[in-house]
């Protein structure tokens, strides 16, 4: 044993003159991340500065997934911790762009990344097939809390500065088009679509909005509104295809915001969008359906008596009111006992 | 067709389908986050494990006294979910579906639920 400890010190002594095999070890340098063990020979060598650990090195650290999405054309967009993977419908072929952080996905198909050396320095539109569509310097960095008012609007492409300066980009041709000064507090913002031709026409470009807590993507208040005569005061909600619906001192609207026209007005609670955005389901005491489409084809659903189980003597006034709690996998907010009149 | 929840704000125990003004069918006690695929066909609920449903053309006529539906094959859970937004799982097609966990992703046909493709890292 000690003859083989010897020679190995020999021969490491040797090594080292030579500059072999010393890269890593350290010698009381950072710790060697991910390396096999030592060999038996090594080991014989007696106590050496060389640190093993089970930790692997970063560089070998698995991707994480954080999400999938469709993208309009039917990729399927991957979401890792750093960077994404493009899959197509038959799931061949697949695109890895290892670097950057997903911001958003267009109508197309088209998807905005932050990539560069330095976090979000530059913002990347590439095609569902992966090759690169455009290149946008940001030159400052992107607030990581906003992502709702981050994303694509037509042919504009909307960044939050981490100081709530938002910056909108043209995609025809990466210039900077407009920049707004937000001045609310929160964390989240929306931005509607500045592409609008109303909007153009009435001067301000944008239409600031921001989601009230806790209510996820479909409840909004309009902070900078270009309407004139509509100052909206309490939670909004954004269907597709322009519609809204806002509450307002005089009473709710639900109005096309791209034809300027209002389709209901009175007291409407609770907007929620089918899927396919035809109709929108209105909780006004009764729920009724409206497709903006086809007035005539409006529905009202009348509720079923859910049986009560709580004993009469423990029973709340409304107790035994069935609610709705979501419509289409979003929550509804309130229950059908509030009962207005829709004119 | 309307498709929702009822019960308890806060624990739902009933998933809905109604048409015409009348309810149809409960689906399931749910109590948990659904999607509707975007052509009204199928609905996702991320139970543990997820589970499929699929809506008859003609629901008033069809309906069977169990609606079909089978569990997706798939490791994953719907926790991965729970603090994420709408997971947006179907696509535009409604013809399949994804499902990932921080170190798998996996794309399904809807209407064979075998996997079109998958990864794990």
């Amino acid at each position: 044993m000690t003859k083989t400890r010897a020679k190995g010190r020999t021969l490491f002594a040797v090594l080292a003159i030579l500059g072999v095999g010393c890269r890593g070890r350290g010698h009381g340098a950072a710790p060697v991340t991910g390396a096999a063990p030592a060999s038996s020979s090594d080991a014989a060598l007696g106590p050496m500065p060389v640190v093993v650990s089970s930790v692997p090195h970063p560089e070998t650290l698995p991707p994480k997934v954080t999400g999938t999405t469709f993208l309009a054309d039917g990729t399927l967009l991957v979401r890792l911790e750093e960077g994404f993977v493009l899959v197509p419908a038959d799931g061949a072929r697949r695109v890895r762009v290892p670097s950057g952080r997903v911001a958003g996905t267009g109508p197309s198909g088209t998807i905005a990344s932050f990539e560069g050396r330095r976090e979000a320095s530059e913002l990347v539109v590439r095609s569902p097939d992966g090759s690169v569509l455009r290149r946008i310097a940001l030159g400052f960095h992107p607030s990581h809390q906003t992502e709702g008012m981050t994303g694509f609007f037509g042919q504009r492409y909307v960044v939050e500065e981490s100081n709530r300066t938002l910056h909108i980009y043209s995609l025809e041709d990466g210039s900077e088009w407009s920049r707004v000064e937000t001045h609310s507090a929160g964390d989240d913002n929306g931005v509607l679509d500045p592409t609008a031709s109303w909007l153009a026409e009435s001067g301000p470009d944008l239409v600031n909005v921001r989601p009230t807590k806790g209510d996820g993507a479909f409840a909004w208040r309009v902070e900078q509104s270009t309407t004139d005569g509509y100052n909206a005061l309490h939670p909004v909600a954004f269907g597709q295809d322009g519609q809204l619906v806002a509450h307002y001192s005089a009473g709710d609207y639900l109005f096309d915001l791209h034809q300027r026209h209002v389709h209901l007005r009175g007291s409407l609670l609770d907007p929620v969008w089918t899927p396919d955005g035809s109709r929108v389901v209105l909780n006004d005491g009764k729920l009724l359906l409206f497709d903006p489409r086809n007035p005539k084809r409006t529905e009202r659903i009348a509720f079923p008596k859910a049986p009560c189980v709580v004993p009469a003597a423990k029973r709340a006034a409304d107790s035994c009111e069935p609610r709705w709690t979501h419509l289409f996998g979003r929550p509804a907010r309130t229950s059908w006992s509030w009962v207005s009149k829709v004119t | 067709m309307v498709l929702g929840e009822q019960g308890d704000v806060n624990a739902p125990d009933r998933l809905l389908v109604w048409r015409r003004g009348q309810p149809l069918r409960t689906l399931a006690t749910a109590g948990a986050e659904l999607e509707v695929a975007p052509d009204g066909r199928t609905v996702l609920v991320f139970t543990h494990p997820p589970r499929l449903f699929s809506v008859p053309d003609d629901p008033l006529a069809t309906w069977p006294s169990r609606p079909l539906s089978w569990d997706v094959e798939s490791p994953l859970h719907a926790s991965t979910y729970a603090s994420a937004r709408r997971p947006e799982a179907f696509s535009p097609d409604g013809k399949r579906v994804a499902l990932a966990s921080p170190k798998r992703w996996m794309m399904f046909d809807v209407a064979t639920m075998g996997v079109l493709a998958e990864e794990t890292y």
